[in-house]
């Protein structure tokens, strides 16, 4: 079992390695803006050039991201980020609850709204996303319960805001076909 | 002919009272913001008599300015980006059971900030109005370079540098689009729908509401807000404690109100950095005075924002920009002559904040129970249901997928984010003050261009105070991690 010493020494470790990561990637982000910017047209002068201030702020994003590099080497992030991709497995991640619940929703929602919402009317959009959330997240195999909120909830929604405050739904409302 | 009295008339109270109920209730709900309430309902009252709208919409303005902090508490989902401060300070104590006490705590708070709003409208419209003409671009610019920056040092904890990087990013987000002074295209690719710029409601929506759902149902034992609400209104002497943070967030708010553009995300984002520079605590792990400090100034930015917007005609926040339109709808023209033209009416207006703050204070005490009852549903319920509003809030605006899709990779970049412990609060900032900050910094080096810069810094000594006070708030994020090692 982990002391509390041991916990957050490694809690520490792990967000270092993490910090190695996310300030490489802070870095390369702030060059690629940094160079767009300079290569931007100069219409009168520096002083008003579009590029200006994406250029002071990609720079100083720059100078930052190398700031959380630094700190994170000092914090031995850079073995602990070895240790953890020597000690990585594909099967154990996958496998791990928090992340196949990650997952989920990522995939849920992802569906939703780039794949089913505009396609379909969004009551239709809606129900398929509630019903599988529902299905996926909630009281499982109480199918009556889970059918009939994941019917409710888009149809008050849509009545709502389509003919209460008049806006327009994405997928448009079934309700503009029938009325 | 207008009158201060007339806004005290029965019936237009009535009208007052269901605007402030509906504009809480739409800036509850995440992504739904208060300018767009405001647009919506301009349309609602083509039809009313003008005093009519103005009280309606004055009512609904002063409601969906508090609204925002209901959501913020209760699940951690700030209905607007004023609420990020009260969402960092309120959510904790809503974990703990204390969701009720901490809304009613914010909606005094909040009220006290109106009063003292409405108080400087009445009082010192001629003094206020000299300080903020002193705020030309080079001002402005640092104002909002300076929220940006202590907002990164306020929501990192131990690394400031990670909230300024995350600011920095909302900045450069910003500058998406054709920008204005030239009219030439940055970081468009060629894209149609990228040139009008990234409008911030789907960012917003993207980086708390939908990073939040994954992040929640991602747990395999979601949290729970207590459905047991205990005590709501707060008791006055332990709100009165807090007078020092009341009577400076108050001061911020209104400061930061009249300054045309500055709003309100500014003012609550300073006010809660200063709450906590003066109190020497950390309010992010769950502080009453935390959620005054930031709903205090926020609604003392109503009076404030409204000032140059009907004296000079300059509005002093986009909300308060739809306002303006409203009025325009009913032919009154504000700016200096508004008085002569329409006799009574600034009178009338008085009455009417006050009328409207009433209206918030019993209308939010009536709502908090329902709010608290619903938000404290079982969250495998509660966000799916949010999911769908998120995509009714992000299409709302433009009417557009693209903000949709938008949404979705922000939530995606969000939940990375809070996964490398970066702050997203000051992404939002830098998002909606970027396109200021930008205009602002170029039009005011254009001015400075044939200028000696020790010139600069002594012909103008607000610009040059911002300066030291900006370079305070790096030192300081940087000085006590310092501290802490050589102990």
């Amino acid at each position: 079992m982990e002391l509390p010493d041991q916990k957050i020494e490694n809690k520490s470790l792990w967000m270092a390695s993490t910090d190695i990561v996310s300030s490489l990637i802070v870095m390369a982000v702030a060059a690629i803006v940094a160079v767009w910017s300079l290569k931007m047209s100069i219409p009168s002068g520096w002083a008003s050039a579009p590029g200006l201030v994406p250029l002071m702020f990609a720079g100083t994003m720059f100078l930052m991201g190398l700031g959380l590099f630094i700190s994170a080497l000092r914090h031995k992030g850079l073995a602990s980020l070895r240790t953890r991709l020597t000690t990585f497995s594909g099967k154990h991640f996958i496998q791990d609850t928090q992340t196949k619940r990650s997952l989920w929703i990522i995939v849920l929602t992802a569906v939703y709204m780039l794949i089913l919402t505009g396609r379909l009317p969004f009551e239709i959009a809606g129900f398929l996303f509630l019903f599988s959330t529902f299905a996926v997240f909630w009281e499982k195999g109480r199918w009556l319960k889970i059918i009939v909120t994941a019917i409710v909830i888009p149809l008050f929604f849509s009545l709502t805001f389509r003919f209460l405050f008049s806006i327009l739904l994405p997928g448009d409302s079934i309700f503009d076909y029938f009325l | 002919m207008y009158s201060f009295f007339t806004a005290f008339d029965p019936y237009l109270m009535l009208l007052c009272f269901s605007g402030a109920a509906m504009g809480i209730i739409w800036a509850a709900l995440p992504g739904l913001s208060t300018t767009m309430a405001m647009a919506l309902l301009v349309g609602l009252t083509y039809r009313m008599p003008t005093e009519m709208a103005i009280i309606f919409i004055l009512g609904t303005f002063t409601g969906s300015v508090f609204g925002g902090a209901i959501s913020a508490v209760l699940i951690n989902i700030p209905g607007t980006p004023d609420a990020v401060p009260t969402q960092m300070a309120g959510f904790p104590l809503a974990k703990q059971g204390k969701g009720g006490l901490v809304l009613g705590m914010s909606i005094t708070a909040s009220m006290v900030g109106n009063w003292v709003g409405i108080l400087l409208l009445v009082t010192c419209v001629d003094y206020v109005l000299d300080i903020a003409l002193n705020f030309a671009s080079w001002e402005v610019a640092l104002l909002a370079l300076w929220g940006i920056s202590i907002s990164g040092t306020l929501t990192a904890g131990e690394a400031p540098v990670k909230g300024w990087i995350s600011g920095w990013m909302g900045v450069l987000i910003a500058m998406v689009g054709r920008e204005e002074i030239h009219g030439i295209e940055r970081f468009t690719f060629g894209s149609q729908e990228l040139l009008l710029g990234i409008p911030y409601i789907p960012v917003l929506i993207g980086l708390f509401g939908l990073t939040e759902i994954i992040m929640v149902l991602s747990q395999p034992q979601p949290y729970v807000i207590p459905q047991k609400i205990g005590r709501i209104f707060p008791p006055i002497k332990e709100f009165l404690k807090y007078w020092k943070s009341i009577i400076r967030s108050s001061i911020v708010g209104l400061i930061t109100g009249i300054i045309p553009g500055a709003g309100a995300n500014v003012a609550t984002f300073v006010s809660y950095g200063l709450g906590e520079r003066f109190t020497g605590k950390r309010f992010s792990k769950g502080s009453m005075e935390g959620v005054i400090c930031s709903e205090v100034a926020n609604n003392a930015n109503i009076g404030g924002a409204l000032l140059p917007s009907l004296v000079l005609g300059i509005p002093g926040s986009a909300t308060v920009a739809a306002f303006l339109a409203a009025l325009n709808l009913h032919g009154i023209v504000v700016g200096p002559t508004i008085e002569l033209e329409q006799p009574g009416i600034m009178n009338f207006m008085y009455g009417t904040l006050i009328v409207a703050n009433i209206g918030m204070y019993l209308c939010a005490f009536a709502l908090i129970k329902p709010s608290v009852k619903l938000f404290s549903l079982p969250r495998e319920v509660l966000l799916p249901v949010i999911a769908l509003l998120c995509v009714l809030g992000s299409f709302a605006q433009k009417m557009s997928m693209f903000d949709i899709n938008l949404m979705f990779g922000f939530g995606l970049l969000g939940f990375c984010m809070r996964k490398a412990d970066i702050p997203i609060g000051p992404m939002i900032l830098g998002v909606v003050l970027g396109n200021m900050l930008d205009q602002n910094f170029r039009r005011a080096m254009v001015i400075f261009e044939d200028e000696n810069i020790w010139r600069v810094l002594i012909d103008r000594p607000m610009g040059t105070a911002l300066i030291i006070i900006v370079l305070i708030t790096f030192i300081s994020g940087i000085w006590p991690k310092k501290k802490k090692k050589r102990i």
